[in-house]
């Protein structure tokens, strides 16, 4: 069976990414601000 | 069965599904259960709380991990039998239950329901929540496993890096005396209380959307363009199947087992003692050139890469191969600690660039071995033969600490000590990666004896590369037929 991608799953796609991605980019920031006083410290 | 909409059969994906909607399923789970990792951010708090020591609050976390360990050993075949999205709903009952009964104990000063809770309710869905999406993303897929478990494990060094601001963002919100910008700051019991409770309720939602969403793939099914010919026929890839209790009976399984704890051992030898650990190496006439908050900086940026390492390295294994990615994570981690004893002293930026590697590679042995269990025991119940192998997660988790902190307390304090004063400690470490290095190079393919039986038609052989569900894709039992080939 192919590996189809149907548009109506677009929506799903980006909702399920959003929900893991924001608090995942949000930590990632989070980390960096505290790793900056080890190049500036 | 209650909740039928659980069972496998009702999770195989129809025609068109995409599987790119997996990784943030397991994302969702290894999010939220790497919250375990950022405990820190309360035990202050709930050590002025109960009026107790830092030892015994440590217990909770103890008690967590060793329950994630046991959990995923001795559950690991019932994940496999009911398949990942009833696997996902249990751990995200016993998750945030763990949390609600903990909370309980919190408020009510009893140390010991917060044992009980997040400690052992909690641990018990640590475990079933971190194998419950790998068989799946491995049989998803096929071609590049590595990078899909990478992709959820590494959602698990993530977790904690969200919660732990989080977690102090949300304790000041409950306790406006608190101040999360202050070090000594500490938050009241009620705080903590309150946080238990919003984040069992949040990740219990959080992980809804992984149940919700992972399916299991249709027998016969294989990502568009994908050869298993051209995976089978690379080295150490077996296109067998071996079962969880015969695995543990293959010395292949006790050499990844002693690869994983050499690797996690020597990992934990620089996590344990970081934020110290630098201020130390550069301690001269009794004072450190490295502040406070450099350290902080430094600890911060291990976990990043601890992260990273995750993804990264665990990808590449897809490229160069399973084993020689460990002699990597072994042989370069044996050359990257001799260069910390050597040379760390020397300057900042040497010890930093070392240290960061160091615990690229420990991430990445982390999220490279479910690909390297695929690779030899196939996919039939690689998730219960991954928590059996968790246990040496457990066991690192124990010795890791217990060598260094041995040899530094010797020495003195940790945070008083000079450089010369972790000698020991880190030439110990290149003797565990050592005995790593020496078990990764004995790993060859698993004896046929160990295979199960294939279907006549031998469809079941391909099922390693290609991937299935359901009784109709795994071996059965009974005479076996002539069983594949494995190569090297």
């Amino acid at each position: 069976m192919p590996d189809e991608n149907p548009p109506n799953q677009v929506p799903r796609l980006v909702l399920t990414w959003l929900v893991v991605g924001l608090p995942l980019i949000y930590g990632l920031s989070q980390t960096v601000r505290g790793v900056v006083p080890l190049f500036t410290g | 069965m209650p909740l039928s909409f659980l069972d496998r059969e009702h999770t195989v994906a129809p025609p068109g599904f995409s599987r790119w909607l997996i990784p943030p399923a397991a994302l969702a789970i290894h999010l939220c259960i790497g919250q375990v990792y950022a405990t820190s951010v309360y035990k202050n708090a709930l050590v002025a709380h109960f009026g107790s020591s830092l030892t015994a609050v440590g217990v909770i976390f103890s008690v967590a991990i060793v329950m994630l360990g046991l959990s995923a050993a001795v559950m690991g075949t019932w994940v496999e039998r009911v398949g990942p999205r009833r696997a996902m709903f249990t751990a995200a009952c016993f998750w945030g239950a763990g949390f609600l009964v903990g909370a309980l104990g919190i408020a009510t000063r009893q140390l010991w329901l917060v044992y009980l809770g997040y400690g052992l309710i909690g641990g018990i869905g640590l475990g079933i929540g971190y194998i419950s999406p790998v068989s799946t993303l491995i049989k998803w897929f096929p071609d590049r496993p590595g990078l899909a478990t990478g992709m959820a494990i590494m959602g698990f060094g993530g977790g904690a890096m969200v919660a732990s601001p989080l977690s102090r963002q949300l304790m000041s919100l409950y306790d406006p005396a608190y101040d999360p910008a202050d070090t000594a700051s500490v938050a009241s019991g009620g705080a903590v209380a309150s946080l238990f409770v919003t984040l069992g309720i949040a990740y219990f939602a959080v992980m809804m959307l992984g149940v919700f969403t992972v399916k299991v793939p249709a027998p016969g099914w294989a990502p568009a363009g994908f050869d298993p010919s051209a995976v089978a026929a690379r080295p150490m890839v077996s296109t067998a199947h071996v079962s969880a209790a015969s695995a543990i009976r293959t010395p292949q399984f006790w050499l990844l087992w002693t690869v994983l704890f050499c690797n996690v051992t020597a990992g934990i030898g620089i996590l344990e003692q970081a934020a110290p650990m630098i201020q130390d190496f550069f301690r001269q006439g009794g004072t450190s050139t490295v502040a406070a908050a450099t350290a902080a900086g430094f600890v911060a940026l291990l976990s990043l890469f601890n992260m990273l390492g995750r993804f990264v390295w665990s990808s590449t294994s897809d490229v160069i191969g399973r084993k020689p990615t460990y002699v990597m994570y072994l042989g370069g981690g044996m050359v990257l600690y001799l260069l910390l004893t050597v040379a760390g002293h020397t300057s900042t930026a040497v010890f930093v660039l070392v240290a960061v590697v160091i615990l690229s590679f420990y991430g990445g042995g982390f999220a490279t071995v479910p690909a390297y269990l695929r690779d030899l025991f196939g996919t039939y119940q690689v998730g219960a033969i991954h928590g059996r192998l968790l246990t040496a997660w457990s066991a690192a988790g124990i010795a890791g600490p217990l060598i260094i902190n041995g040899f530094l307390d010797a020495r003195g304090t940790p945070g008083e000590l000079v450089a010369a004063d972790y000698r020991p400690a880190l030439l110990t470490m290149v003797g565990v990666l050592a005995v790593g290095f020496v078990a990764n190079a004995l790993v060859r393919p698993v004896a046929s004896r160990f295979h199960e039986p294939v279907d006549d038609g031998g469809p079941v052989a391909a099922g390693a590369t290609s991937p299935g569900v359901g009784p109709a894709a795994e071996p059965r039992t009974g005479p076996a037929a002539e069983q594949p080939a494995t190569k090297e």
